[in-house]
């Protein structure tokens, strides 16, 4: 949809400035795809297909209609939720932990070495040659969020050892 | 071969106004030549003092450190101060670089100390500020430097010397991120070029560049964790890929 | 406001106790000194007065080539009482070390005015010799001892005596001596044909100055002279004049001290409260009020120090004038004059108030960000003198303390000023030790003789003064760079060598200041020579004795600051870098 805010295109030529801009982001994409996703978002009254007179082969020229740029635009305009209270690590700790599965210590001391070994693994990632600034920032963004898991572990370890469930 | 700094059983009492504070209670720590270590643990949990007792900043209430096969806890001032200057290097977290010399005068401080010559001291002085990036700020006031700026010269003057250890008490406690990657970077860099280094932080991004980590907790060692040989890392994506 | 700032400036003093105490110490010497320098010359107004009053002392003296013109003059107009005429004459006194000039006044009984106040022994001849006290103190001579004149005639002394109208020998020269008239004729006399003098109590006593105007006007000039009442008494309290010149001399110098150590100590303590000036800032203070906060608290002190110095000089006056009011009945007094309190306190305040408001003027007036750079002035590497000093081949701590010392370069320059000025005033002393010895043996120095013993006095004072300060200037030195000493003793110094930063650069500038004392001392006594009154080329100390003074300056120097760097060089390198 967000290709489309430029103009209208052919089905196969969506697949192509898919390809061009975001190409590592995606798997391999086949025309299949291009095609059930373009015919649900008409179907959901987003986009909506042209035939074209001259192509016998019955190919659609899309464009977005006006819903369809409303929707794109609280897409982009509506910032990204900030509680992320799903954690898979707490998930795990408070399972195994309250059923006896596991030592609690034990666990925040595994998960404390994987997340430094992680730091490890990113900063020799930066240390590597040849990154754009982009790549810089995501990793940066990865290692911040490390720390503050680390923090957290601290803070959970803290916790129970003064005797608080954790649970 | 021997390590390079061992210490066993270092205890430490403080006495404050009557109320005796035990910050190390009972700490073994070997750091062999070439290795990276790095101390974190809680405030107060004694990563300072710790490294005042290894480095001949402080004497113990117990116990005894050696420095190349030799005891150093019960050395005489002045003779701890002659193997500081030697064979030690110091960073500190709010850098405590002389305020009344230029960056460089600091540099060459050690250097002066060892008998260098002035003229020989000035050029390595020079050198070492342009390896860590700075070689222009030479002459300028440690108080119109960037905190960055300030460290950097404090790594230069703790590595003049080219001593067997540097020894960091958070180096990069007093840094925006930004500088604090810069010299973490430095760090590392010396440290691949074959110096040892033993650092306290609390910055789990400094400890993660480590070969080891020590944990302290109550003036005890918690746990001494060595981390392995960095994994490959795969991006989600990678806009421009060179 | 005012109270506002008023309370500050209170709680300022009594968190800085012993600054304080030692800012108050020095002004009050110095305020004593002052009033010293003023009271000594009027100590001596009672005493004469009370002499004037016993001897039934004359309004006009007149002193005339014959007797008939002295009987001339007891009939003037005016005159409601007079002496008989007295001969005078010089004659000679053969002593020990040599013959002395003694001028005799020859007695026909008791004088009815202008009588001769008995000290010791009789004030009548009879047939032997009454001495004017003074002379006979300084001849070593008592009621007893027998005399030798020119001639042959011998006169045993019978006693000795005060007159108002005769100063002290021998700034008075030549001494005075009463014989009765048959004693009197049988002297030979010295050269001079001898006068006779006439003294002339007046109806109103004011008016003698006018009387001897007209006596001088009706006789052929230079035959006759006459001194009023007036003229007697400010020739006797002018022999306080040698002690006056000293006493101002020293009363600059201790101010100048002052100006420069109250510069230092407040300065020093405005760098190290430059958080709570940046909180009084913040609470609404102007800069300008902050400075005045300090500066009220140097005047309140400047006052106090005053009142004590006034107390302490005016009872000091008498002791010091005590010598010079030998020939006068009784003990010199307490002058206390209040007028005195105003002027010490007017010196020393405005000495305070300006060293005061110089030191903290450019402190307060910067950002808490700014008032740290100001205290460490220009970068090291622009400063003319630190480059000089990185050239010289000297050891690490000299360099390292130098710079150090050189970023405050105003506290180096105002410590170098005062250990100059207290340089010189040594130098001022022994100069003075050297012309009293340059003079010929037997002589009577007209130096009085308390004159030595102030000078010795006020320089042990201010030597005192100076150590005084020296030590709390170089703990305030430590206190502020306490931190540096850690640091430097992580980089490797041993504990002498970290107290050797201390104190070698003290040394340094201890050993240029005194160097350039010698100079300013020099110049100080001719000045003061000349000012006393002495012609020609005094007679200075010696180059020996010269050198002494920066060789003592410099091991002095090093002592005092000895102290406080061993306490620098033995703080643990952790208790210091342990912090913030």
């Amino acid at each position: 949809m967000a290709l489309l805010s430029g103009g209208r295109g052919h089905g196969y030529e969506l697949k192509q400035a898919l390809e061009q801009e975001f190409g590592s982001l995606l798997p391999e994409l086949n025309s299949g795809q291009i095609y059930s996703t373009l015919a649900r978002l008409e179907r959901d009254g987003l986009v909506e297909g042209e035939s074209v007179a001259d192509d016998n082969r019955g190919k659609k020229v899309y464009r977005l209609t006006e819903r369809g740029r409303e929707v794109l635009r609280s897409w982009v305009n509506v910032p990204v939720p900030g509680s992320r209270l799903k954690d898979a690590f707490f998930i795990k700790f408070v399972v195994a932990t309250s059923v006896g599965l596991a030592d609690p210590l034990t666990m925040i001391e595994q998960q404390r070495r994987e997340y430094f070994q992680s730091l490890r693994d990113l900063d020799a990632r930066l240390a590597a040659n040849g990154h754009s600034p982009t790549t810089e920032l995501m990793v940066e963004g990865a290692v911040l969020h490390l720390k503050a898991d680390l923090g957290w572990l601290d803070l959970i370890e803290e916790r129970l050892v003064a005797g608080g469930s954790a649970s | 071969m021997t390590a390079l700094l061992e210490a066993c059983d270092l205890a430490k009492t403080y006495d404050t106004g009557g109320l005796p504070v035990v910050a190390l209670n009972g700490v073994d720590l070997t750091v062999r030549r070439g290795e990276f270590v790095a101390v974190m643990g809680p405030s107060g949990c004694g990563k300072s003092t710790l490294l005042n007792l290894v480095a001949g900043l402080d004497r113990p209430s117990a116990g005894a450190v050696w420095f190349e096969g030799e005891r150093i806890d019960q050395l005489s001032e002045t003779a701890l101060a002659r193997l500081r200057r030697r064979r030690l290097g110091f960073v500190f977290q709010f850098f405590n670089l002389l305020p009344t010399l230029s960056a460089e005068a600091n540099v060459e401080l050690p250097l002066l100390l060892t008998g260098t010559s002035r003229r020989e001291a000035r050029r390595t002085a020079r050198g070492l500020l342009a390896d860590l990036g700075i070689g222009d700020k030479g002459r300028s006031a440690p108080s119109r430097l960037s905190g960055g700026q300030q460290q950097r010269v404090a790594l230069a003057r703790a590595l003049a010397n080219q001593p067997d250890l540097v020894v960091g008490d958070e180096p990069t406690g007093n840094l925006d991120s930004g500088s604090a990657r810069e010299v973490l970077g430095l760090l590392r860099e010396a440290h691949g070029r074959g110096q040892t280094l033993l650092l306290a932080t609390h910055d789990a991004r400094v400890a993660a560049a480590a070969d080891r980590v020590v944990t302290l907790r109550d003036g005890r060692v918690f746990d001494d964790r060595t981390l392995g040989a960095a994994r490959p890392v795969t991006l989600p994506f990678d806009p421009e890929p060179l | 406001m005012t109270t506002t700032l008023v309370r500050l400036a209170f709680s300022g003093i009594r968190t800085r106790l012993l600054a304080s105490a030692l800012t108050l110490l020095l002004a009050a010497t110095a305020a004593a000194t002052v009033v010293l320098a003023v009271e000594v010359g009027q100590t001596g107004r009672e005493p004469w007065d009370r002499t004037f009053a016993a001897a039934h002392g004359a309004h006009v003296l007149a002193n005339v080539p014959s007797e008939k013109a002295a009987r001339a003059l007891q009939s003037r107009q005016g005159v409601v009482e007079a002496g008989a005429p007295v001969p005078e004459t010089t004659v000679e006194l053969r002593t020990g070390d040599g013959p002395e000039p003694v001028r005799i006044s020859g007695l026909s009984g008791r004088p009815r005015v202008n009588a001769p106040v008995r000290i010791a022994g009789t004030a009548t001849p009879g047939d032997g010799i009454v001495l004017e006290h003074s002379l006979a103190s300084a001849l070593g001579l008592g009621v007893g001892d027998r005399l030798t004149f020119a001639g042959g005639v011998r006169l045993p002394v019978v006693g000795t005596a005060v007159l108002p109208s005769v100063a002290r020998y021998p700034r008075s020269n030549p001494g005075v001596a009463w014989v009765d008239r048959p004693t009197f004729d049988s002297l030979q006399p010295l050269g001079d044909l001898g006068s006779w003098t006439v003294a002339l109590r007046l109806a109103d006593p004011a008016a003698a100055p006018r009387v001897a105007g007209s006596i001088l006007a009706h006789a052929p000039p230079g035959s006759v002279s006459a001194q009023t009442w007036q003229e007697q008494r400010s020739v006797a309290l002018m022999d306080a004049q040698p002690l006056q010149l000293i006493l101002a001399m020293y009363a600059v110098v201790l101010l100048a001290v002052v100006f420069a150590v109250v510069a230092i100590l407040v300065g020093a303590r405005a760098l190290e409260q430059h958080r709570q000036i940046g909180l009084l800032k913040a609470v609404g203070l102007t800069p300008r009020q902050v400075t005045l906060v300090f500066v009220i608290e140097s005047a309140g002190l400047g006052l106090v120090a005053a009142v004590l110095g006034f107390a302490a000089g005016a009872l000091l006056a008498p002791l010091l004038a005590g010598p010079s009011s030998e020939t006068m009945l009784g003990s010199p007094t307490v002058a206390a004059n209040p007028a005195h309190l105003v002027v010490a306190a007017a010196l020393v305040v405005l000495v305070l108030v300006l060293s005061t408001w110089l030191a903290t003027r450019r402190r307060t007036r910067f950002s808490v960000l700014h008032a740290l750079e100001s205290g460490r002035s220009a970068p090291p590497s622009t400063s003319l003198l630190a480059r000089l000093v990185a050239r010289l081949p000297v050891g690490v701590p000299l360099a390292v303390g130098a710079r150090t010392l050189l970023a405050g370069r105003a506290r180096a320059l105002l410590l170098a000023g005062a250990i100059s000025l207290t340089g010189a005033a040594f130098v001022f002393a022994l100069s003075m030790q050297a012309s009293l010895d340059a003079q010929p043996a037997g002589q009577v120095s007209d130096v009085p003789a308390e004159l030595p013993v102030l000078v010795y006095t006020l320089d042990g004072v201010l030597l005192l003064i100076a150590i005084a300060s020296l030590l709390a200037i170089a703990l305030l030195g430590l206190r502020e760079r306490l931190r540096d000493f850690g640091v430097l003793k992580t980089v490797g110094l041993t504990p002498r060598q970290v107290a050797s930063t201390l104190v070698s650069p003290y040394a340094l500038l201890a050993a240029i200041a005194s160097v350039l004392s010698v100079p300013v001392g020099v110049a100080l006594y001719v000045a003061v020579y000349r000012a006393a009154g002495g012609d020609g080329d005094p007679t200075i100390a010696s180059w020996t004795w010269l050198a002494l003074v920066p060789v003592a300056t410099v091991l002095l120097v090093v002592a005092a600051t000895s102290v406080p760097a061993r306490m620098a060089a033995h703080a643990s390198a952790v208790d210091v870098l342990r912090t913030e």
